[in-house]
């Protein structure tokens, strides 16, 4: 360092300091948003898959009923599609008061079987859609059309063929 | 006038703001480029089990906030109220049924709001317009929160 602060008579150690930050900063970028998932990608799907929607009112079945478009969770990506909906009585279980264990209709709750087509990602690892939200049976997802919010368990994942 | 010469640093701020520009533009402009219409959308809000009283607070005109940032809004077309319907579990037979409760009400509001709409999205200002989501409703000497439940489009 020289006795005007700069190393080599050319950068000052401030502005050796400045580079060195940025570049952190853009190798932790890098380091988070390429996850293991995605740099162990192997190929594009298209995947079928059934999410069971858990007592709900009748309001929320109708607002599925009109299927559409599935986004992330500002409705700006377009992750797939709903393509079927499977309307049931709402179960659940319960003990009486003499020690039976019983299954009962919960009334005016409905349970439904969502089955979605959506594009993403199939790695080593699993599937994941284009939001990067991982399909695996038993995981709890969103369901966000442009009429509908809700949460369901995932009971179904299939690869589509092309 | 001496001469101003480029150095690393102008370098490295020029990168930077160009990936700003870029990760904007990422984030930004799929939503500015979509295709939307502005249009007058009807929806209620059903505020559940709540004591007797408070709709009374509620009229038909009110203009309402729909957020907590207070810049989305909408119009009150009408207010109705229905005894709470409680789901309660007889152990003795082991079912389930619904008992009404006399002495607290459910609300149903309906609101007229101008919203942009999209292929993927119903929304008056930041807020969304889906069935399911809960929605503040603040008015003139009232603040309560709710459920979507039906919207006409």
């Amino acid at each position: 360092m020289d006795k005007n602060g700069k190393i080599a008579g050319k950068i000052s150690i401030i502005d050796l300091g400045v580079i060195i930050l940025i570049i952190a900063a853009v190798v932790g970028l890098c380091i988070r948003f390429m996850s293991s998932t995605t740099t162990a990608v192997t190929s594009d799907e298209t995947f079928r898959y059934v999410v069971k929607v858990n007592s709900v009112r009748e309001f929320t079945v109708n607002a599925l009923q009109k299927g559409g478009i599935t986004t992330d969770k500002n409705s700006e990506m377009t992750l797939g599609e709903i393509t079927d909906v499977q309307v049931g009585d709402a179960k659940m279980q319960s003990t009486t008061a003499d020690g039976r264990i019983e299954w009962s209709n919960l009334p005016d709750r409905y349970t439904c079987m969502v089955t979605i087509e959506a594009d993403g990602r199939e790695s080593e690892d699993g599937y994941i859609l284009d939001d990067t939200t991982e399909l695996s049976v038993g995981r709890t997802v969103d369901i966000i059309t442009k009429y509908v919010k809700t949460t369901g368990e995932i009971i179904s994942v299939e690869v589509l063929e092309d | 006038m001496k001469k101003s010469k480029w150095t690393i640093i102008d370098t490295v701020i020029v990168v930077a703001a160009a990936a700003v520009l870029a990760a904007a533009g990422v984030i930004f402009g799929p939503s500015l480029m979509e295709p939307s219409t502005n249009e007058t959308i009807t929806f209620t809000v059903m505020i559940q089990d709540r004591e007797k009283g408070i709709a009374a607070a509620m009229s038909e005109g009110d203009n309402v906030t729909l957020s907590l940032t207070e810049k989305d809004g909408g119009v009150i077309k009408s207010v109705r109220t229905e005894p709470t319907v409680v789901m309660v579990y007889d152990s003795i037979d082991g079912v389930y049924r619904n008992e009404v409760n006399d002495e607290r009400e459910d609300i149903y509001i309906e609101i007229e709001a101008d919203c942009k709409v999209t292929d993927k999205s119903i929304t008056t200002g930041d807020t969304d317009i889906k069935v399911g989501a809960d929605i503040p409703v603040r008015g003139k000497g009232y603040a309560t929160n709710g459920y979507i439940i039906d919207i006409v489009d």
